[in-house]
Parts: C-alpha cells; sequence; structure tokens
C-alpha cells in the first residue's frame, strides 16, 4: 500500500511538473516579437496560437519526425553513429526496462500472456534492458571524459541523470542476483508451493536447486548423488517449472550471483534483499519524479521541438508561435555538447573562460536569465552573446534539432533591450567630457588588461605626429558626418593629440572612436606613419574595459538601433 | 588542382551564396576547393576585436590546420577572413616568438609555408593558366559594371604581401577583361562602405554607400562587382534605405565576381542562387544574355 502510494506521488509529481514545464513555454516571451507581461491571458492566446499553427501544420511532417527522430534517431546517426549508438542504448535499454519491468502489471499482465519476471525470455529482457543502459551510460561518461570541451563543461545535471540511471540498474542487478542466491526466499517459496511433507522430497529439491539453480541454499543431501539429482528434478518439474526459468539467463545477476555465493546466509541475515529491493523502488520512483526538473525532462521536450520545427523554419512561424519554439528549444537541450564541438568561436573560451561563449553553455545561461532577469549570468551571457558570429553550425549540427541561431537572435535583442547590450549601445549614453570625468576616477583593473598592441601606452606610437591633420581630411566618417564637432566630439587628429599629451582619458567616450569605421584610410595615409586607425581601434577596446563598470546600467529601454 | 578552402561564418550562414558559387566556379575552372576540417572563427568580429593575442592565434589555428593537411594554398573569399589571416600570417612572420607561443597552444603549428590568397588572386592565377580558355559562352555586352573592393582588400594594420595595387587596385578589372567585360571606371573603388556601422550608426554608413552609389550612377554603371561579402550584403540589403534617404532613384544589382564569371559561363543564376540577392540581378542577367544570341 505504502509502496503504491510512494510510486502515485511520484507519478503525480512527474506529470505536474511536466505540466507546468511545458505551461511555461507559453508563459515567458524570448525575442521582439512579443513584448506584453507574462499574464495567464496571454499564456492562453500563445497557446490557442500554437494549436493552430501546428494543425494548420498538418500532422504528416510531424509524424514523420516523431519516426524519423525519435524513433530510429537518424539525425544524430546522420552526425556521429557513436553518439548513435550510445543514445539508442539508453532509451532502448530504458523502455525495455519501463516497459516490460516498471509497468509489467499495466503492460504485460493485462495482455495476458504468460508472464513472470523469472521466466524467459522475461528475465532475460531484462538484463539485456540493464546492460544497454549500463553500456549507454559508460559511453556517455568516456565520451564526456575524452572530450576537453565537454570536460571543462559538464555539468551538475549531466552527472545527476547519469548517476541515476547506474543506480537504478546496479540495484536491479542486485537484487536479482540476491533474490537468485538467498536461502531464506527459497524456504519460504517451498513452503508456498511445495506441496510435500516427506523431508526427503524437500532435501532433493534444494540439492537439485543449490546444484543447478544456483540458489545459496545449504544441501544436506550429496550433490553428485543421481538418484537424489533425479528425484529433485522431479520435484522441480512439479512444483517451480512453471514459474522458473534457469537463471543462467539473466546474464548479468547470475555472474554476481556466483560471486555473492560465499556470503549468501550472511546477506539473508542482513535483511539485503529487502534493502535493495527499496533502493532499487525508490530511484525509480525518484527518477520519475525528477523527470520534469532534471536532464531527462529532453524525453518529452526534444520529440515535440523536433516535431514542432518539422512544421517550417522559424522564420516562416506565425510570431506567436515563435517565442514559443525557443523556449520548447531550451528545455529540449540534453547539454550534449556538439554545438560547441563545432562553433567556429569555442577557441576563444581557451583564452576568456567565460563558458557563455559555447553554445552549449550559454543556452544554459539564458535559462537561468530568463528565470530570473537580475542573475548575475547576465553579464557573462551578454559577452558570450555578442561574440557570437552567427554562423549557423551549431543550429546545423544541434542532435536536437533546436534552432540555436534563431534563439541567440532573438535573446541579443532581449539582452539589448535590457540594458545588456554590446559597448557601442552603452557608450552612447554619455559624451566624451561625461566619460572622462568618471574614467579618470577607475584606472585600468590589471586583470582585465587584456593582451594589447599597447600602442597608447608607448610614446613612440606618436612621436612623430605633426598634427599635419591628414588623418582628418581623408576620414569618410568626418567627411559624412555635419558637425564634425558635434557629431563626433572630436576629429582622428584631434585625438592623436590627446594621446601624445597623455590625456587619453578624455579620448575614451568620443564618437569619433566609437564611430570609426576601421576602414584604415586614416592610417594608410598618414605621412608619418602613425598607426591611427590601430590605435582607435585600441582605445575602444580600453574604453570597453574601464567605463563598462561605470556605465548605466538599463538605459533607454527600447534601443532602436538594437533592433537595426 | 587542389586548394585549401576557408569559408568562414559569413559564408556559412548570411552570404551562403558566396560559397556555393565559390565552390562552383573553382571546380569550373578546375581547381578543388577543399573546406579545412575544424576550422574556427578568423576573430575579425569575435575575439580578434577585443584580444590582440586571439587576433593572431584564431587565424593562426586555421594557418596550421590548413599546413597540417598538406596545402600549399588556401583561398579565402571573405575579404575580412582574407585581411586577418594574411596580417596574422605576417606578423607572426615578423615576430617568431609570438608564433613560437601561438604554437604551443596549437594542436597543429603553423610552420609559414602556405600561401594565403584571396579570391581575386587564385581566380587571376586560374585564368593566366589558361582556364578560361573556350570556357566565356556569353559576352555579356551591355554590362556596365564598377568594380567595388572596399577596405579589406586594400588597406591593412601592417605591411602584407598584397599582389595588387593598394590605392588603384586591378584584380577585379582583369577577371572581367577575361571574360572580354571592360569595367567603368570610377572614384569609389576603395572607399568604405561603413562596415558593422549599419548596425551601430546607420546614418554615417547610409551616408557613405549613397556616395559610393552617387558616383557608380554618374558613371553610368548597371551594376556594381564585389569581393567582399560584407560590402555585399551592406550594399544590397541597404540600397532601398540609403537611396530612398539620399534621394537616389536609381538601384542597381550587386554581383560577386563568381556571379559574373557564372553568367558569362552560361551557368544558370538560379544555380549560383544570384536570385537571393535583394536588389534584382537576374533581369539584367537575362537581357544581357538575351541581346548576346540575338546579336550572334
Amino acid at each position: 500500500m505504502t509502496t503504491a502510494a510512494i510510486a502515485y506521488s511520484a507519478l503525480c509529481i512527474a506529470v505536474l511538473g511536466s505540466l507546468g514545464r511545458i505551461g511555461r513555454w507559453f508563459w515567458i516571451k524570448i525575442g521582439p516579437e512579443n513584448q506584453e507581461a507574462p499574464s495567464l491571458r496571454a499564456a492562453a492566446r500563445s497557446f490557442a496560437a500554437t494549436l493552430k499553427a501546428v494543425s494548420a501544420a498538418g500532422l504528416r511532417r510531424p509524424l514523420r519526425s516523431l519516426a524519423v527522430d525519435t524513433l530510429f534517431q537518424l539525425h544524430i546517426l546522420k552526425h556521429d553513429w557513436r553518439r548513435w549508438v550510445m543514445h539508442m542504448a539508453l532509451f532502448y535499454g530504458m523502455v525495455l526496462l519501463v516497459v516490460l519491468h516498471a509497468l509489467d502489471d499495466f503492460t504485460l499482465k493485462p495482455l495476458g500472456v504468460d508472464y513472470m519476471p523469472t521466466l524467459n525470455p522475461w528475465r532475460f529482457l531484462r538484463n539485456l534492458g540493464g546492460i544497454m543502459v549500463l553500456t549507454g551510460v559508460a559511453m556517455a561518461v568516456w565520451r564526456c571524459r575524452a572530450d576537453p570541451f565537454r570536460k571543462r563543461t559538464r555539468s551538475l545535471a549531466d552527472r545527476l541523470a547519469r548517476t541515476f540511471l547506474a543506480a537504478m540498474v546496479v540495484s536491479g542487478i542486485l537484487l536479482e542476483s540476491v533474490q537468485i542466491l538467498s536461502p531464506a526466499i527459497f524456504d519460504a517459496m517451498v513452503d508456498d508451493y511445495a506441496f510435500s511433507d516427506d523431508i526427503q522430497e524437500i532435501e532433493a529439491l534444494k540439492t537439485y536447486w543449490s546444484s543447478s539453480w544456483g540458489s545459496g541454499v545449504t544441501a544436506e543431501l550429496p550433490t553428485d548423488d543421481a538418484q537424489i539429482l533425479a528425484l529433485g528434478q522431479e520435484m522441480h518439474a512439479a512444483f517451480c517449472a512453471d514459474c522458473h526459468d534457469r537463471p543462467q539467463s539473466a546474464f548479468l545477476s547470475y555472474p554476481v550471483s556466483r560471486a555473492l555465493k560465499p556470503l549468501a546466509d550472511r546477506l539473508d541475515r542482513l535483511g539485503l534483499e529487502g534493502l535493495l529491493w527499496y533502493l532499487h523502488f525508490i530511484t525509480a520512483c525518484l527518477g520519475l519524479a525528477l523527470l520534469p526538473f532534471s536532464k531527462f525532462f529532453h524525453l518529452l521536450a526534444t520529440p515535440i521541438s523536433l516535431m514542432v520545427r518539422a512544421g517550417g523554419p522559424a522564420e516562416a512561424t506565425a510570431p506567436a508561435l515563435r517565442s514559443v519554439r525557443r523556449a520548447m528549444g531550451l528545455d529540449a537541450c540534453t547539454h550534449c555538447g556538439v554545438c560547441s564541438q563545432h562553433c567556429a568561436v569555442a577557441v576563444i573560451y581557451q583564452a576568456i573562460p567565460n563558458p557563455a561563449i559555447l553554445p552549449s553553455e550559454k543556452i544554459g545561461a539564458l535559462k537561468r536569465w530568463t528565470n530570473d532577469a537580475q542573475s548575475p549570468v547576465a553579464s557573462q551571457l551578454a559577452e558570450g552573446s555578442f561574440i557570437c558570429t552567427a554562423c549557423g553550425r551549431c543550429t546545423q549540427w544541434c542532435p536536437s534539432g533546436i534552432d540555436l541561431q534563431d534563439l541567440w537572435q532573438a535573446s541579443q535583442k532581449d539582452l539589448v533591450r535590457r540594458g545588456r547590450g554590446p559597448a557601442h549601445h552603452w557608450i552612447r549614453s554619455q559624451n566624451a567630457a561625461q566619460w572622462a570625468s568618471g574614467a579618470g576616477s577607475k584606472p585600468l583593473n590589471p586583470a582585465h588588461q587584456a593582451h594589447t598592441l599597447g600602442l597608447g601606452d608607448n610614446p613612440e606610437t606618436f612621436w612623430a605626429c605633426v598634427q599635419c591633420t591628414t588623418c582628418t581630411n581623408v576620414c569618410p566618417v568626418v567627411a559624412v558626418a555635419e558637425d564634425p564637432h558635434r557629431d563626433l566630439d572630436l576629429t582622428p587628429q584631434q585625438v592623436m593629440n590627446l594621446m601624445r599629451l597623455q590625456l587619453r582619458e578624455l579620448a575614451l567616450g568620443a564618437r569619433m572612436v566609437w564611430d570609426c569605421v576601421t576602414c584604415y584610410q586614416c592610417q594608410e595615409h598618414c605621412p608619418q606613419g602613425v598607426r591611427v586607425a590601430d590605435i582607435l581601434y585600441e582605445l575602444r577596446n580600453e574604453a570597453v574595459r574601464r567605463l563598462q563598470p561605470i556605465a548605466p546600467r538599463a538605459q533607454g529601454s527600447e534601443d532602436a538601433q538594437g533592433e537595426a | 588542382m587542389q586548394l585549401a578552402y576557408y569559408p568562414g561564418c559569413s559564408l556559412q550562414q548570411s552570404s551562403a551564396l558566396y560559397d556555393v558559387q565559390s565552390r562552383r566556379i573553382f571546380s569550373e575552372l578546375g581547381a578543388d576547393l577543399n573546406e579545412i576540417e575544424d576550422w574556427n572563427c578568423c576573430g575579425a568580429t569575435s575575439a580578434g576585436k577585443v584580444d590582440d593575442f586571439m587576433a593572431v592565434a584564431m587565424p593562426a589555428r586555421n594557418i596550421g590546420i590548413a599546413e597540417q593537411a598538406g596545402f600549399a594554398e588556401m583561398v579565402i573569399p571573405c575579404a575580412a577572413c582574407y585581411s586577418r589571416t594574411l596580417v596574422a600570417q605576417q606578423r607572426m612572420a615578423d615576430d617568431p616568438a609570438l608564433q613560437t607561443t601561438i604554437n604551443a597552444e596549437l594542436g597543429r603549428p603553423v610552420n609559414g609555408t602556405l600561401k594565403v590568397s584571396s579570391i581575386l588572386e587564385a581566380l587571376a592565377a586560374l585564368i593566366a593558366q589558361g582556364a578560361l580558355k573556350d570556357r566565356v559562352v556569353h559576352k555579356l555586352t551591355g554590362l556596365h559594371p564598377v568594380c567595388y573592393y572596399g577596405c579589406m582588400m586594400t588597406r591593412f594594420p601592417c605591411t602584407v604581401p598584397v599582389p595588387d595595387d593598394v590605392e588603384n587596385p586591378q584584380g577585379m578589372e582583369t577577371v572581367l577583361k577575361a571574360l572580354g567585360i571592360r569595367a567603368t571606371d570610377w572614384n569609389y573603388k576603395t572607399a568604405c562602405c561603413g562596415a558593422s556601422a549599419v548596425v551601430n550608426d546607420p546614418d554615417t554608413a547610409h551616408n557613405l554607400m549613397a556616395k559610393i552609389m552617387k558616383d557608380a550612377v554618374a558613371r553610368g554603371a548597371n551594376c556594381f562587382v564585389v569581393t567582399c561579402p560584407m560590402c555585399q550584403m551592406n550594399l544590397d540589403v541597404q540600397q532601398d534605405e540609403f537611396c530612398r534617404r539620399h534621394g537616389i532613384e536609381e538601384r542597381l544589382p550587386v554581383f560577386f565576381i563568381t556571379e559574373i564569371i557564372g553568367a558569362a559561363m552560361a551557368i544558370a543564376p538560379s544555380e549560383l542562387q544570384t536570385d537571393r540577392h535583394f536588389v534584382d540581378g537576374t533581369t539584367l542577367l537575362k537581357e544581357l544574355e538575351q541581346h548576346d544570341e540575338q546579336s550572334q
């Protein structure tokens, strides 16, 4: 009774939790399409729009996706057969165990098949499921260790998921091996099912089971006496054979039981069978209850996301559905790390240790930021987001079929809107003089001093500048400015002069520095060989490091330029 | 002829058509472009702009991959990737200590033997070997292109071995000449399109592009020819907007050099995805082809 209550509670938690997480897809807003505050009514509307869009797309493509992507996972096979083997072993191993073992009361028994857990093929299939899952977990652990990116980025969630799967299977194997072995269980079964009062017959059965059926029961009679064994076999045929196939078919548990055989009586005294049963049952129930709150949720989210995506590309879907698709994408991620292996800017992670540069980690940061806009992960996410070059390889490779490119573009716009945009957004909130007054009090933190050419620190850089204004005269940005002094604060040759005078704080926030298009006209034309464009470039980088900490956060809620 | 090929991020996504065209045209001209495996961003718009070490190390990694795969030459169609890679190679050559430091981090170290070629350099070499012989089907009489090089093919942060004149480059003109097309002379071939200012300072970018457009129109050009995907995208995608804001009536298609070669070789524009441009270029090419056929 208690066990049923525990199992049903776990099921309730799994169902309610999953519904809650699915509900969130319609609640949260990612991207610029729809900016109304989350409300039940808005969520209902977006749910209705999703249903409409999904039903309009028809069933053919989603069902095809279910078959191809979920049942056979051909999209994984296409990219990496080892990953496919790992994932298929985990997936079908668990399917076998859940359908034929965990839910046997609901699947096999109502079908009226000749079901008994100790009969074949059920016993064999259970062990097969077990070894599939264990192989999958072992491959996952190995792949994680062998890959430098995954090694650095594996998360608690990954380890938790693997540990749970392994614990479920290992406790099950131990339980079965103790059951094969246990003298106490043998005695109880004999009491219940062997209808004989003849001590001789019972002892013969014991001898037969001890010698041929792996039981750890102590035989009083000699095990090499053919007559006794024949009697034991007769008894076995009469009372046991209907429900028992040879335990050797439990190809995982049987060898374990052989190793434990010398301890058979002691294990019974410790009550290990009961302990293991509860351990196995509780891990399975916990696994079920954790489904919506762990990596396992991808079991639901990924196929749904794949089916919805099969309806067409993001830009072709109704605006109301786009945010839902993005939210689904966040949940469909299994943190497999394939995107980061193919990311064109992943190498930068070696120089700038911000995990949010890697798409597989950026999606996690985005998830946290979506839950809590004040989360400290925001600055990490912002830096990682704007390093992305939108090459689209992550989307091309994602085995869960998440439209990552669309997710990044949408979240970049969200970041800009909430004052987390790249430097050229916040630098315009003040003019050069205002920035200069603050910058003087904020010397450059040596920890933030990335590799630079060091041009600004080297007086020789400007030694030769004669203020001839050639740089200013060839500058196309100066040329198109109506009033360079008003629009640009300073001209290039004035910036060079400030550099000569070691007053570069005055130049950090100057629009000229920030509006430079790095066309290198100035540098090419400078008769004195001053590296004007490189200096402007360096100034911008210095400004980001020195001014960002004092930049007013959450300036102008709607930055029109951010949408450009 | 086997050439290493570095597409870079732009050709992967926003200018994917340039990737399709480059592969196709090179194979038509008898050279195979082999995309180097596991390449990374050149750093032009990612870490290279904030970290000077990465600015050299990121292209260095790609150079190392191409060298270790046994290639002698790598073609880079994107002007930004080309510039970053060429500059990185030069800086390592100038500073052996820097090369040693970077090599220590690389699985496939750089030894400095790779020739980094722009698409024009590679095309010019193939054409010089006679790759275009008997391949030109359409003369495209009536095509009056202005060749637009922009900044990154012509001006570099340091002295690098570029085979073209930086003030009056002739690479595109040479290729067009081999096709029998005479480029229209003009003033803005190395002017700046505004690059990423389109995002952070669109007024300036539109101003710059309007100047370029006005000169091209005044010279009687009926299209731009470019090699830089950034210039192409800016002039193409923004054209309606900057022309409207600056009172320019005309619209000029912005072709990659590969599209013009394809059109001359009678490759259907749809196969080169010319129909994906914002400013329609297929109509002009079709008219010229028909004109050619009638005059024959």
